[in-house]
């Protein structure tokens, strides 16, 4: 037979699990709206009968379990999910590196209805075109030396404005990898609270969280893998395809080393393991940036690429330009040989970053030299320059194919908008699939008011419940002790 | 699938900001009239774009040296007209002296006058377009016929008695010249020698300003009636078909100007309409893709107060 107290304690175990219900309940809708939070639940079980065997069982009916008691306090989560969405968004921000440093390349070649660059040069050789017939009217020379100056300052623009956003690019480096290196502490740290919290068996839900939003912060900056070692039952977690923690340790670090630009000799920051070992990071933002300060492939191409293309126009403007006007004469002095460009005594100095007029030019439109046949009003060479623009086959004393100048300059258009096209579109697919990995994780583990609320009126009718079987007992209590036996008084 | 709270919010501010976002992109490009605003967003239509702008840089460059070539070649024709009224007038002013009835009085003012008619055929040589000397070959800022103190006539500051065929060849050569289509260069009027010099070219002694002076020589030397018909009746009418046959010249190549000039106004629109259709935007699609996105922004503005606030929390007691 059951104790006499025992069926109150049965009572009691329901009022502390109805209690703790209402508790999970509140902590879920407290943090509705807290990044990175997943819902808790906490995990019923019936207490079963006291299996010890009484010498003074007495009757043959089954006997009643103990109530009801926690077994844990659980977190929903989906780890499939939660990887699948670190996968899709260190794709999706190195996407949208990509797409954000492109599109800045492209604000530089001047929108559509301002074709700035494309502008320049019309108009340096259109100004030749018009000294063809006359070559002495001054004031079309001084128009030519002026759009001259305005396409050398156009490109020197073009070129500096590349310059300074590989620098910001390359700054932005060393922060990223502060980043990773503080990430990983607070990894390890936490991989040591959790142990400590979980010793007794019940997980550390909300520091689980935390380290969960770590990852899905880690996996905007780089590609980041992450596992329990079944061996030592630690929690790794790799990047760029090298382990960064292991348990409560930090096994390596990242830091930053600094290289020169092969097409601009400026210097770059580019990460790297602390121990030397090249960071090959594939995806997230540092993966981005690698890319678009480093690469010079006409398939991919980063920003040197583009200051590459600039530099061989500049070049074969420079080149081109200066053999025909070398063989003109001055008016009226008449003298020849004269570069129109600096060619800063070896062509392949010429960038697009310190093209310029010759000093002669600069100084005196009359030193610019038009005409084919000495000092007088001839404008062949004028001609011929103006001819150039119009010329498809062009080729520059080192071998390189220019064909024309507008469509070289075309060419470097197109294929910044095409490849900045794709980039774009490939970006958005990663967000939306990131997004939408996002959505079903937030399916699993988020809040929902309606459920919660549902749960907390469930959690309430169980206390009430337990608290009317409480009121019973007592009163049954107070029929046994208080009022039996009252035979004959009153 | 269960539905979160922060799931529908999430869903709800991502679809909500690509409506905006679409709107604004049609705000922008009904702005700038433009279908895209970055060349990115459509690279083919950038390209023709692009293209297309290129062809119309050069259209125009050519369409404005047709225009110049056309104002020269204008103005060399009246030069040539000029000639020719002046040469038709000594024509009749030496027919009048090939007869006997004329006093030596008479022929002296004849002689005179066509002196006169020289000098003025050499001004028109001399003449001047936009403030540079039209008929001095490759030189323009001085002017091209003048005298040494011996009388003699000078082009380009050279005795022209002393000029060689070769010479002559070689200089008539300099005329300057402007592209007026792709290849296709056109003479600046013509060099001041062509005008000179008489029959083909090679005798510098053979030319209209000593053909005048020799008439005017002879009348004053009291040259009769005969010789004087005989020897410069037929050369006068020499040169005015030489003339006659330059001012045909001229007029054909302002007739070819004239059809360049009319075949480029035409390829010049045909191309505003390629650039037009490459980038330019349909306004009234424009304003009802507008209208469509501005209704589906505000049916998702108003759905949203629906969608986000109610939970069974409004329905608990």
């Amino acid at each position: 037979m059951a104790s006499t107290f025992g069926s109150l304690e049965i009572a009691k175990s329901g009022l502390s699990a109805g209690m703790q219900g209402i508790n999970v309940t509140a902590h879920n809708i407290t943090n509705v709206d807290t990044l990175g939070y997943s819902r808790q639940r906490i995990v019923q079980a019936s207490v079963p009968p006291s299996a010890t065997m009484s010498r003074f069982t007495s009757n043959k009916i089954g006997r009643v379990g103990g109530g009801t008691t926690v077994v844990v306090l659980d977190q929903i989560r989906s780890e499939f999910y939660d990887k699948q969405y670190r996968t899709q968004n260190s794709a999706s921000t190195y996407w949208t590196t990509k797409a954000s440093a492109l599109s800045l390349v492209e604000g530089l070649f001047g929108t559509t209805w301002e074709a700035t660059m494309q502008n320049s040069l019309n108009s340096f050789f259109g100004s030749f075109n018009v000294l063809a017939a006359d070559g002495t009217i001054q004031e079309y020379r001084v128009n030519l030396q002026q759009s001259a100056i305005n396409m050398c300052t156009n490109m020197n623009t073009f070129y500096n404005e590349l310059v300074a956003q590989m620098d910001d690019l390359s700054s932005t480096v060393s922060s990223w990898v502060d980043q990773i290196n503080t990430y990983a502490e607070n990894i390890a740290a936490l991989n040591q609270a959790i142990a400590r919290y979980e010793i007794n068996g019940q997980p550390a839900n909300d520091l689980r969280d935390q380290l969960n939003l770590i990852l899905d912060e880690m996996s905007a900056i780089c590609d980041v893998e992450y596992y329990t070692d079944t061996d030592t039952g630690q929690f790794v977690v790799k990047v760029a395809g090298r382990e960064l923690v292991n348990g409560s340790k930090v096994v390596n670090t990242v830091s930053t080393t600094t290289t020169t630009c092969s097409v601009t000799g400026e210097k770059i920051t580019l990460p790297q393991w602390s121990d030397g070992r090249e960071f090959n990071v594939t995806g997230g933002e540092l993966a981005g940036i690698v890319e678009m300060l480093t690469s010079t492939d006409p398939e991919n191409p980063g920003l040197p690429y583009f200051i590459d293309q600039l530099n061989i126009l500049a070049r074969a403007i420079v080149e081109l330009v200066n053999d025909i006007h070398c063989q003109g004469y001055t008016y009226p002095d008449g003298n020849t040989g004269i570069n129109f460009f600096d060619d800063f005594g070896d062509i392949s100095q010429v960038n697009a970053g310190n093209i310029c007029l010759s000093a002669e030019v600069a100084e005196d439109i009359w030193n610019i030299a038009l005409s084919s046949t000495g000092a007088d009003s001839n404008g062949d060479i004028a001609a011929q320059l103006y001819d150039l623009l119009g010329s498809n086959d062009l080729v520059l004393s080192d071998g390189t194919e220019i064909g024309g100048f507008l469509s070289y300059y075309d060419g470097i258009q197109a294929k910044l908008d095409t490849v900045l096209n794709g980039v774009i579109s490939t970006m958005s697919t990663y967000n939306s699939l990131a997004n939408s990995m996002d959505t079903l994780r937030l399916s699993i583990s988020g809040v929902s008011l309606d459920e919660e609320m549902t749960n907390l009126i469930q959690y309430q009718y169980a206390y009430q419940g337990a608290s009317r079987v409480i009121t019973t007992l007592d009163e049954a209590l107070d029929l046994l002790i208080n009022r039996m036996g009252v035979v004959g008084r009153s | 699938m269960r539905v979160t709270n922060s799931m529908v919010v999430n869903n709800y501010m991502t679809n909500l900001n690509s409506s905006s976002a679409k709107m604004n992109k049609l705000l922008l490009q009904s702005v700038t009239g433009t279908k895209y605003l970055n060349s990115s967003e459509d690279p083919v239509s950038a390209m023709k774009a692009r293209r297309a702008r290129a062809t119309l840089e050069k259209l125009s460059t050519y369409q404005e040296n047709v225009g110049t070539a056309t104002d020269v070649l204008k103005q060399t024709e009246t030069v040539l007209n000029e000639i020719n009224d002046v040469l038709q007038s000594v024509y009749e002013k030496t027919i009048q002296a090939s007869t006997d009835v004329l006093s030596d009085e008479d022929r002296e003012y004849i002689a005179t006058y066509i002196e006169e008619m020289r000098d003025q055929i050499l001004d028109a040589l001399n003449s001047s377009f936009n403030g540079k000397y039209m008929f001095g070959g490759y030189n323009t800022n001085e002017k091209p016929f003048t005298f040494d103190s011996s009388g003699n006539l000078l082009y380009n500051g050279t005795d022209i008695a002393t000029m060689s065929a070769q010479d002559l060849e070689d200089l008539m050569g300099e005329v300057r010249s402007l592209s007026v289509g792709d290849g296709v260069e056109m003479d600046l009027g013509m060099n001041g020698l062509q005008l000179l010099l008489l029959g083909d070219g090679t005798d510098p002694s053979n030319n209209i300003f000593s053909l005048l002076t020799d008439l005017s020589d002879a009348l004053n030397n009291g040259a009769d009636a005969e010789y004087i018909s005989d020897n410069f009746l037929p050369a006068l009418e020499d040169a005015q078909a030489h003339y006659r046959g330059l001012t045909t010249e001229v007029g054909a190549k302002l007739n070819r100007l004239e059809m360049l000039e009319s075949r480029y106004e035409i390829d010049y629109e045909n191309y505003r309409e390629v650039l037009s259709n490459a980038e330019e935007m349909d306004e009234e699609e424009l304003l009802i893709q507008y209208m469509m996105a501005y209704n589906m922004y505000s049916a998702a503005l108003a759905l949203g107060s629906y969608v986000i606030q109610p939970t069974l929390m409004d329905f608990l007691g």
